[in-house]
């Protein structure tokens, strides 16, 4: 499993309808997509959720990178918004896992996404695996559709993202709106 | 298809062939490592260095953050600062039954159009002296590398840091896929 994720911060008197209404005319285009596990389309906007900025910010996970290779540069989606808003840098992080949450069954409103760097020098096998155990404590929370944790080991940093069915708690990290959720093609 | 990578530089005056010995010993560690589809332990002047192809991204998250593999090096050694790269697409070439001796690694930006990247890589895979050639993506800094394996020394012409290879683990190199794979069994 892979996670991935680029930010596209956009002009303070953006109007995110634009983006509100890109998502619902083509968020359905990765749907079913190859190799996808989910992608959330979401954003920030500004003075929401004390967000700072405007933000389109998906995030995915994926299955294999074969699916990663066809969106990013096989002509499978990623060259629309390459066209429409310019090339961001796309950050990846390896996998971890990602558990259902107890609200599985209805559609996430909200995702949250918390970044922690894994102390200097350190081995990472304890902070991983201290990791996993808040994962698994997250994933029994009342409100979460689902959760995931993965690793940039060049950073060395840890990503906790969590899609919310209702508003995230506070200290839960960054907070977004999700305009979409796709569902990636079944194993 | 995933790519780490990761290099250890050592002070100008140490003896590099305590590094060899140590080489020697642990590199066989990998030759059956499930999930790998091959590690090359490279050496150049003061700095040694490991590419890894793995062709399962569990083992390889098991190998990185698991209690076994590479948690040993960070004990030794420290904990260096790993690159991952995205498959892109993978060859074998003439000499892929030969043990190889030399790798060159090659990093340049992504271009728009992947097209002659992957028509070289076809190319380099004609080669009697190639072993392996591979092309990864880094989507974050959009930087594409070439890593290629060759039997004796690399070419001069060939662009890039040039490396010799002291052990090569290879336990899953057929397993290894990208794009042109997918695009061929179409």
């Amino acid at each position: 499993m892979y996670a991935m994720q680029y930010e596209l911060t956009l002009p303070a008197d953006y109007d995110m309808e634009i983006i509100r209404k890109r998502v619902r005319d083509r968020g359905d285009r990765t749907d079913g997509f190859p190799g996808l596990d989910i992608k959330a389309y979401l954003i920030r906007e500004r003075g929401t959720d004390e967000s700072p900025i405007n933000q389109y910010a998906p995030f995915y996970l994926w299955r294999d990178t074969e699916g990663m290779n066809q969106f990013l540069w096989g002509g499978g989606g990623f060259g629309g918004i390459v066209s429409d808003l310019g090339r961001p840098p796309v950050r990846h992080w390896t996998g971890v896992d990602h558990l259902p949450g107890p609200d599985h069954t209805t559609e996430p409103v909200a995702a949250t996404k918390h970044i922690e760097p894994i102390p200097a020098l350190v081995d990472p096998t304890g902070p991983v695996d201290a990791a996993r155990e808040r994962l698994r404590e997250r994933a029994a929370q009342p409100g979460v559709y689902s959760t995931a944790l993965a690793v940039d080991p060049e950073r060395w940093e840890l990503v906790h993202f969590t899609l919310w069915t209702e508003n995230p708690p506070t200290g839960a990290g960054t907070r977004y709106e999700v305009l979409h959720l796709s569902r990636g093609s079944e194993q | 298809m995933y790519a780490t990578y990761y290099d250890r530089t050592f002070p100008a005056d140490h003896d590099m062939d305590l590094v060899r010995d140590r080489v020697v010993e642990v590199g066989p560690s990998m030759d059956e490592h499930r999930g790998l589809g091959f590690k090359a332990y490279l050496i150049r002047d003061n700095q040694v260095s490991s590419f890894y192809l793995w062709h399962d991204p569990v083992a390889m998250a098991a190998f990185f953050f698991g209690e076994s593999g590479f948690a040993d090096l960070v004990r030794n050694s420290g904990r260096p600062t790993v690159e991952h790269w995205l498959g892109v697409a993978v060859t074998p070439g003439g000499a892929r039954d030969d043990q190889p001796r030399a790798a060159a690694r090659r990093i340049t930006a992504l271009p728009h159009d992947l097209e002659p990247e992957l028509a070289a890589l076809t190319e380099l895979g004609s080669r009697p002296d190639v072993h392996t050639a591979a092309l990864v993506a880094d989507p974050k800094n959009w930087r594409l590398l070439r890593f290629v394996l060759w039997a004796n020394e690399v070419p001069a012409d060939e662009q890039g840091e040039r490396f010799e290879v002291m052990h090569l683990s290879a336990p899953g190199i057929t397993e290894l896929r990208g794009i042109t794979d997918v695009r061929d069994a179409v």
